[in-house]
């Protein structure tokens, strides 16, 4: 009886019924309708539960990261909407030779400069009011208090993260050094962030022509006389990352603390809430250095050299497999890629994955031949029989997807098995045959 | 906004916290992407943040950020057809196969639980319907049944008249009722309502 239709003006009207925008007279007027049509009260009736049920629509929950992410955006904003005083002019050769990203490294090669062994600081301060193009990047606009950050930087993790920059050519995260247990986890989140940026930074100072990477280098040796270019441009990149970190709005703040309180707040900033808001803001701030670290080894070696590679699995850090596998659902044109692969890794399914395969959204299917890729890496020797266990991963909404760490793969596996056994797709019974795959390390 | 208009940081934040949500859910009605829905929803703030100064208190605030925020969302849907990467608004059946408006109406009951369904489950199944609408209906009626706003309000930030936001979402009331019907609790659906709805959004389509 619902599904009689009824003339389009009266389902209009008790549309507008409904959501209270009828005029006195016309509700009234309807309202008698309704008394006298059992139908049309019916209708009112679904359309009513039909309505109540978007009740169930998913919430979307307030998250204090983006709120603070685009206060920080809004921030940027501003400053470059203000323009510099009189006396933060800076010098017209400086700024027409250079790009400006090539000024932040001089600006970095200063904190680089304090880190140096025999650092001089008279001698820097010196350097740094010459350099006044440097002097007045948002790096250092409001951190003026250059001692402290000369302590900040003999801080030993800084060490360790300099002493392991080197690693980013292997690919591999070296293990947290005992000294720093306290801090393992956050020193993790920040190393593999920071080893991306660096990456990048690396990358850029190749780029540069050959004048001027000797015009960046000379600008920084004369502030640190006492490195080896390499060591220098390592530290460059550490020191200004670090520093580049930290919002405008925080680094006010900072100034208006007293100095020995401010140090200590520094290295909070930094080393601490600092790791958090990366990892919290991971797919936003930093999946342009990210994704070229993880997706480009991912990506050059999916899947035609799986089978040539040699190593036990564990070059992929977890992390930057989660940061991928979120990079393909973002951006469909890196999905091309693995896309490209589907031919080539088809006749090495069975046919029920073959077949799962097939009949999924192209996006889906290339997340699954992404994680066959990175299981096979992760698991040598072993097979990627059962895509229907990554299926069910995909079918979780996206926010339950999300919450699915996968840098704890017993507990993906398991809660997808879960859904698997409770959609009656598998056994409840994890021996034999239908054993469920290991997941990617 | 008044105070953000006079450069008070804190009022921004408050208007930030207080809008996110309902901002970050319109554009996920238009883009049916939950990550790309915060990031034009931070385009959204920044944008009444850039345009502050020159904010005039004439119309309710809500309505002019849903507004804007429309606007970014209509662009980006518009962008992502343009690089031909539009997947359309399309929905997952059991299988994790996609299927159309027409083909999710017409699903065999017994594909979809009406029973025992967990709550899970049924927001999802609720999610989908409302992204299988038009993409106008679906905004009309996010903005009605989430954001409370009048059929004039609605008009305002839909650039829209009156009378076709009435239209819509008479429209979308319709299509939601086919659509959710096996979570009703009377009664199956009748097979005649499938064809009904796919000529109604013909019909819509050609107008």
């Amino acid at each position: 009886m619902t599904g009689e239709a009824i003339p389009e003006s009266d389902e209009e009207l008790l549309s507008a019924y409904l959501d209270g925008e009828l005029g006195s007279d016309q509700r009234r007027e309807f309202q008698l309708r309704l008394a006298n049509e059992p139908m049309l009260r019916e209708r009112l009736v679904t359309y009513q539960q039909a309505w109540d049920l978007l009740d169930q629509y998913p919430e979307t929950p307030q998250k204090a990261s983006f709120t603070k992410s685009t206060l920080e955006m809004a921030a940027v904003g501003v400053a470059k909407e203000t323009p510099s005083g009189p006396d933060q002019v800076p010098s017209e050769g400086w700024r027409l030779k250079l790009p400006s990203w090539a000024l932040g490294l001089i600006a970095s090669s200063i904190f680089g400069a304090l880190a140096g062994v025999t650092f001089r600081w008279q001698r820097m301060q010196n350097e740094l009011a010459r350099l006044l193009p440097a002097a007045h990047l948002p790096s250092l606009r409001f951190i003026q208090d250059l001692p402290e950050a000369e302590k900040l930087l003999t801080m030993p993790e800084l060490d360790w993260f300099a002493d392991h920059v080197d690693g980013i050519s292997e690919r591999i995260l070296p293990p947290i050094p005992e000294q720093l247990p306290a801090r393992r986890d956050w020193v993790q989140q920040l190393t593999l962030t920071h080893q991306a940026i660096l990456w990048r930074r690396v990358r850029e100072l190749e780029k540069l022509a050959d004048d001027e990477q000797q015009e960046v280098t000379s600008a920084a040796r004369k502030l640190d006389t006492s490195n080896s270019g390499d060591e220098l441009w390592r530290r460059m990149a550490i020191v200004s990352t670090l520093i580049d970190s930290i919002s405008d709005e925080e680094k006010l703040a900072l100034k208006s603390l007293e100095p020995e309180k401010r140090l200590q707040r520094l290295e909070e900033l930094l080393f601490g809430r600092l790791a958090v808001w990366y990892a919290e803001h991971l797919e936003n701030a930093d999946r342009d250095v990210l994704l070229p670290w993880a997706g480009s080894f991912i990506i050059a070696n999916l899947p035609r050299n799986i089978s040539r590679l040699s190593g036990s699995g564990d070059r992929i850090p977890p992390f930057a497999q989660e940061v991928f596998f979120r990079e393909l659902l973002r951006d469909p044109s890196r999905i091309n890629l693995v896309e490209e692969s589907f031919e080539e890794v088809q006749p090495q399914l069975t046919p029920m994955a073959q077949q799962i395969l097939r009949g999924i959204h192209p996006r889906d299917r290339s997340m699954i031949i992404a994680t066959w890729a990175i299981t096979a890496l992760g698991n040598r020797g072993r097979s990627f029989d059962e895509a229907d266990l990554w299926t069910a991963y995909l079918r979780q909404k996206d926010e339950d997807r999300n919450l699915l760490d996968l840098r704890n793969p017993e507990s993906v596996r398991d809660t997808l098995r879960s859904d698997l056994i409770r959609r009656g797709r598998a056994p409840a019974n994890r021996d034999g045959e239908n054993a469920p795959p290991a997941t990617p390390r | 906004m008044l105070r953000v208009r006079d450069d008070d940081a804190s009022a921004y934040e408050e208007l930030i916290n207080k809008y996110q949500g309902s901002v970050i859910r319109l554009m996920q009605s238009w883009t049916n992407d939950r990550d790309l829905a915060e990031d034009l929803a931070q385009d959204v703030f920044l944008r009444v943040f850039r345009s502050r100064k020159s904010y005039q208190a004439t119309a309710k605030f809500a309505t002019w950020l849903f507004h804007i925020a429309n606007n970014v969302g209509s662009n980006a849907v518009r962008d992502r057809s343009r690089r031909h990467e539009a997947q359309g608004m399309m929905v997952q059946d059991g299988s994790g196969n996609y299927l159309g408006m027409d083909q999710l109406a017409a699903a065999p009951s017994g594909a979809i639980p009406t029973r025992q369904i967990e709550r899970s489950e049924r927001a999802r199944m609720v999610q989908n319907a409302v992204h299988a609408l038009q993409e106008r209906q679906r905004i009309a009626l996010v903005l009605s049944k989430f954001e409370g706003m009048s059929y004039q309000e609605i008009a305002d930030s839909m650039g829209m008249t009156v009378k076709a936001v009435k239209s819509l979402l008479s429209r979308a009331r319709v299509n939601l009722r086919i659509l959710l019907q096996p979570y009703m609790d009377e009664g199956s659906r009748s097979s005649g309502e499938s064809s009904d709805l796919s000529g109604r959004e013909q019909e819509e389509e050609d107008r």
